[in-house]
């Protein structure tokens, strides 16, 4: 249902259709902001992302199709793209740095968006919890880091040449891990 | 497998040269072990932004961002925007980045904005500073006096620490006589101040309003045979107020 509908916005958008964008951008704000966040810890670039990616939204300087998967991981993807650029291009960040877990106050969701991300949040993060510490740490820093190949293997004392199937594994183990809690990968 | 297989991470995580990025992209269209990885990567990802904790938004991003969408909305050169409309100065944000308040037609102007604004400053040797300190704080479309509906200019008013410089970009101009310029002015009730000459090839001009300080309600563009006359003595081309 919410698949449909984003798609539908999404085309009424295209067509520069605001009542449509602004429904979008209500959807998504806090989330692509949130997860900006997640990915740079810093509100500023955070907020530079969320700019860029609904800008390029509105102009149509990104363009979405159902063959490219689900608005939402469409619409996620851009913000980690233009996040992890971001990160890189400013160099803000120490990739031995860790992020702050745990150091925002958490606030319950209200709209139907929201819900839907705490019951995703809560499943993902009792799955991840479940990976052993090596496998976690793979994911944060191959996906919320955006490292490149070498400096996984650097950080983690891989053989670069295992590092692909190593992130395989911990994703692969998670998303298994995710089904079992309820299927989250389901709409 | 092919080499370039094992650069399927840092594609993914974009941390490829432009020139590698480009040939793993020529590769990912051969190479369907690749483009399969690259799927199910994608697929395996796509729970884990949903990790993020919610956290509150600023509460001024959302008329930020708007107030930008509604600059790009407005066709600069559409006929109906001839009328010379002075954009709303009264509602500017109040840390409104430059780079966010790119009208679409002015957006050539970026560089040499940029390079204006790094001039300006020239201590300052981190250009993204000097572009966050750049204000926009007035545009407007500048139309014809004399029933040429080609020619236009668009006019814009920036702050650059408290230094106001003012940019105009005209098309379709009529073609000068020998010894014609073209003069800017900025107009202040009754009282012309004379603001640059555009540059003959491109049109343009960048000003800056270091030496006047005044509530500029016109910007005009009038035909002269000298640079910066007190006043104008020629004939008037384009107006528009700000
Ligand atoms: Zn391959």
């Amino acid at each position: 249902m919410t698949v449909l509908d984003d798609t539908i916005l999404y085309e009424k958008t295209a067509m520069q259709d605001r009542a449509a964008f602004e429904t979008l951008y209500d959807r998504y704000e806090k989330l692509v902001y949130s997860f900006a966040f997640r990915l740079t810890n810093d509100r500023t670039i955070a907020e530079e992302v969320t700019q860029d990616v609904f800008l390029k939204l509105w102009n149509g300087a990104a363009s979405y199709t159902d063959e490219k998967g689900k608005f939402s991981s469409w619409l996620l993807t851009m913000t980690r793209n233009k996040a992890i650029d971001e990160i890189r291009r400013l160099k803000r960040h120490d990739h031995e740095e860790m992020i702050e877990k745990d150091s925002l106050i958490e606030q319950p969701g209200s709209t139907e968006a929201q819900v839907e991300w705490n019951e995703k949040r809560s499943d993902v993060h009792t799955a991840i919890r479940e990976l052993k510490a090596e496998q976690q740490e793979i994911i944060e820093l191959f996906y919320f880091k955006g490292l490149s190949q070498q400096k996984i293997a650097d950080h983690c004392k891989l053989p670069l040449g295992t590092v692909k199937g190593r992130i395989r594994l911990a994703l692969k183990h998670l998303k298994g891990l995710i089904g079992q809690e309820g299927g989250v990968s389901n709409d | 497998m092919i080499e370039q297989c094992h650069q399927l991470i840092d594609y993914f995580n974009r941390t490829l040269s432009q020139e590698e990025q480009q040939q793993f992209e020529n590769h990912l269209t051969d190479c369907p072990s690749c483009q399969e990885e690259l799927l199910e990567l994608q697929l395996l990802t796509e729970d884990l932004p949903y990790l993020s904790e919610e956290i509150d938004v600023p509460s001024d991003m959302k008329s930020r961002i708007f107030a930008t969408i509604d600059e790009l909305a407005t066709p600069v050169n559409s006929p109906e925007t001839i009328v010379p409309t002075p954009l709303e100065t009264s509602e500017r944000p109040k840390q409104k980045r430059f780079n966010f308040a790119i009208p679409s037609l002015a957006a050539a102007l970026f560089a040499s904005i940029v390079t204006n604004a790094y001039l300006l400053n020239e201590t300052n040797k981190e250009p993204e500073i000097a572009m966050s300190d750049v204000e926009l704080i007035a545009q407007t479309t500048l139309a014809s006096t004399v029933d040429d509906e080609n020619a236009t200019a668009v006019a814009m008013l920036l702050s650059n620490k408290g230094e106001e410089l003012l940019i105009v970009d005209s098309t379709n101009l009529p073609a000068l006589a020998d010894g014609e310029l073209y003069q800017v002015w900025v107009i202040e009730g009754e009282k012309p101040y004379p603001a640059g000459v555009l540059d003959s090839t491109k049109g343009s001009v960048s000003h800056s309003l270091k030496d006047l300080t005044g509530k500029w309600d016109t910007i005009a563009i009038t035909i002269e045979k000298e640079p910066d006359l007190p006043a104008p003595e020629g004939s008037l081309v384009l107006a528009g107020g700000i």
